[in-house]
């Protein structure tokens, strides 16, 4: 894990976050018709892996957790993490506002009933199988729920674009994201998935997240940027405070 | 003498980021506060010429702050810098007040060009 950080580097990794995440909701803001969303004050904190998934809830929640990777300028992991009422009422929302939903019948399927493209119907994968697709796997078949699933995957990568897009002007890293993935299984499957993903073998990761919530429109997630091994330094020097690590 | 600036924010870093920016370029930075509550006490006591004000922050949010100012001084001159740049908070800020609001990550020269219309 990386080394202790001052009081400073912390504030300007919190300042890292609250951006991004700022620059995710107004994104979100305007896919939703500029309904207003509320974003709590970032927190940078090392997790030791073994809490992660009970620091968001149970780990048997469902949740919907879009991803992207950082592959040039910074490695690590941009999240995108939503739980199922706020994916559905995202997806729906979405749906309405393009004029699709009309076409597919209406309203969004009830809690439970999204599911990840690979997963059998109404099965959510087990903690051994990773929702995740693999990167480089050919598109499924599109029906009504996979269109849901992929109005979710198209504002998961706008939020988590803008996040990283502010992060790159920010810093003045060119950031290349990878192909967003989706995934839609149990909290604890959704996180040890992307843990084996990132690949960390220490025992504790450092996470900037940020909570955000709907005013009148009850959605409610997280944002978390999760840098790679090595890479604080990296960040930290781009804005000017590497050193004293 | 440059104008007199009172820099809001929740982070020492953006603060300090604030700082440099404007001292480099003919500010004077009289305060920094940490939060809404701390901007109007600091505002009282120090009568900047222009406030930079953050909107997301602990203890009051920078628009709820920027509506006590102005109740306490109309004149105020207050300059919303925000990565929160969601159509409805810009004009809520606008309408509580604000002279301008920059959306960060900010260009420096358009932090300037505020300054320098909203003290002007």
């Amino acid at each position: 894990m990386e080394g202790e950080l001052s009081a400073l580097q912390e504030d300007a990794l919190r300042e890292l976050g609250n951006i991004g995440a700022g620059n995710a909701t107004t994104a979100l803001s305007q896919l939703l018709g500029d309904q207003r969303i509320r974003m709590v004050s970032p927190a940078v904190r090392v997790v030791a892996l073994s809490e992660l998934t009970d620091r968001y809830g149970p780990p048997e929640s469902l949740v919907t957790g879009i991803c992207v990777g950082i592959r040039q300028g910074l490695a690590g992991h941009l999240v995108l993490l939503l739980d199922t009422p706020s994916a559905q009422q995202l997806a729906e929302a979405l749906l309405e506002m393009t004029g699709v939903a009309a076409k597919h019948g209406g309203r969004a399927a009830p809690a439970g009933a999204l599911s990840s493209p690979e997963a059998a119907p109404g099965a959510a994968p087990g903690l051994d199988s990773p929702p995740w697709p693999a990167p480089d796997a050919p598109p499924p078949e599109r029906g009504p729920s996979d269109l849901r699933l992929s109005a979710l995957l198209e504002l998961g990568n706008i939020a988590v674009s803008a996040y990283l897009n502010a992060l790159a002007a920010l810093t003045g890293l060119v950031l290349v994201p990878s192909v967003p993935w989706l995934a839609q299984d149990m909290l604890a499957a959704v996180l040890n998935s992307l843990l084996a993903e990132i690949g960390l073998s220490d025992d504790a990761v450092l996470v900037i997240e940020t909570e955000f919530a709907g005013e009148r429109f009850a959605i409610g997630g997280r944002i978390l940027l999760i840098p790679a091994r090595g890479q604080l330094k990296r960040l930290l020097e781009a804005v000017g405070l590497g050193g004293a690590q | 003498m440059g104008k007199r600036v009172l820099i809001t924010d929740d982070t020492a870093f953006m603060r300090m980021t604030l700082r440099r920016l404007l001292e480099s370029n003919g500010y004077e930075v009289v305060g920094e506060a940490e939060d809404g509550l701390d901007a109007i006490n600091k505002y009282q006591e120090l009568r900047p010429d222009v406030v930079t004000m953050d909107i997301t922050m602990p203890k009051l949010d920078g628009i709820s702050a920027i509506r006590e100012i102005l109740r306490i001084d109309p004149g105020a001159r207050i300059i919303v810098c925000s990565a929160m740049g969601q159509k409805p908070m810009v004009i809520e800020a606008l309408q509580a007040g604000a002279r301008d609001f920059l959306v960060k990550p900010f260009q420096p020269q358009r932090v300037l060009e505020a300054l320098e219309k909203a003290s002007s």
